[in-house]
């Protein structure tokens, strides 16, 4: 039987990881972990780059306010070590898949957060949060260092816990649809 | 933090096989560490297997110990579980003591198995990661 592995976003193995409010469970998030386990999915980690970039403490952020140059190459020098490990399997035959966090600034695979007009004072409401389609900043970065490397995921997809009005029921039945 | 956020403020660096334990066929299989990491709602920080070569683990682990140093200097409680028979515990303990004094923070304390002892006994594994040795 193929090898299957799965690298999922930080904060799904480690909610500490997760921006003030976001952090829905104590630590993993285990209706999506231990789902993927039980269909035989060897798991692996991506790392936080918010957290090693703004630390735990960072205020809501969106796309717009992490989408600068010194951030994009902090993401770029983490996707070198991660890409390694992707790497690493896919020399092995296994099929490698991604698990993002959909609406993060930085780990969405399928929607995003924006908001052009974020900054300054910090003062935010969850409204003022934009979720459009597109990929985190962190997502983009991992992804072009692969391609450089003429690899990617054999399938990707997220879980919205950063989208308002998220529910984990939909989630966990989404993502046995996809790994059906 | 708010109160409307869920986290445990507990983590801990583990090792592969707890998470994985299908890719080490000469360990007993099961996941009772895993799971009752998940109970007591410890976030995890996964290392690579085993097998991954060394150069490429020690490059693995400087986000890792970036992440770790954060959560220790916020106060958040950071632990390592790791595995007595595989080579520095399976998650390069030496390393992350080595690191850990290099960035001036008390190393995560070392929560040993060994698959002599019973694995799948949650009492077992909860008192030897809740009690500190």
């Amino acid at each position: 039987m193929d090898r299957k592995v799965v690298f999922l976003a930080n904060c799904l193995l480690n909610q500490n990881a997760k921006v003030a409010q976001f952090a829905f469970y104590p630590g993993v998030v285990y209706p999506v972990v231990d789902l993927l386990r039980s269909k035989g999915f060897e798991v692996e980690q991506l790392p936080c780059p918010e957290l090693t970039f703004m630390g735990v403490n960072r205020w809501w952020q969106t796309k717009d306010q992490y989408d600068t140059p010194g951030y994009r190459k902090h993401c770029s020098r983490l996707a070198k070590s991660t890409a390694d490990l992707v790497e690493y399997y896919k020399k092995q035959g296994c099929k490698v898949y991604l698990v993002g966090l959909d609406g993060s600034p930085s780990s969405g695979v399928r929607l995003t957060g924006r908001n052009p007009s974020w900054g300054g004072r910090p003062f935010a409401t969850l409204e003022q949060y934009q979720v459009v389609g597109g990929k985190g900043v962190w997502i983009e970065e991992l992804e072009a260092e692969l391609a450089r490397r003429g690899i990617g995921f054999d399938g990707e997809t997220g879980v919205p816990m950063d989208v308002p009005g998220f529910r984990m029921e939909e989630a966990v039945k989404e993502l046995e649809q996809f790994f059906k | 933090m708010d109160p409307k956020d869920s986290r445990s403020f507990k983590l801990a660096i583990v090792a592969d096989y707890f998470v994985n334990p299908s890719r080490y066929r000469e360990h007993p299989q099961n996941t009772v560490v895993y799971e009752v990491l998940r109970d007591l709602g410890y976030g995890i920080l996964k290392m690579p297997e085993t097998s991954y070569p060394p150069d490429k683990a020690a490059e693995y682990l400087t986000p890792v110990m970036d992440q770790a140093e954060e959560y220790i200097k916020r106060g958040y409680q950071v632990i390592a579980v790791g595995l007595e028979e595989e080579v520095d515990s399976g998650i390069h303990y030496s390393l992350i003591r080595e690191e850990s004094a290099r960035r001036g923070i008390t190393p995560p304390r070392l929560v040993s198995f060994s698959v002599a002892e019973d694995l799948s006994d949650r009492s077992f594994v909860t008192q030897r990661i809740a009690v500190p040795l």
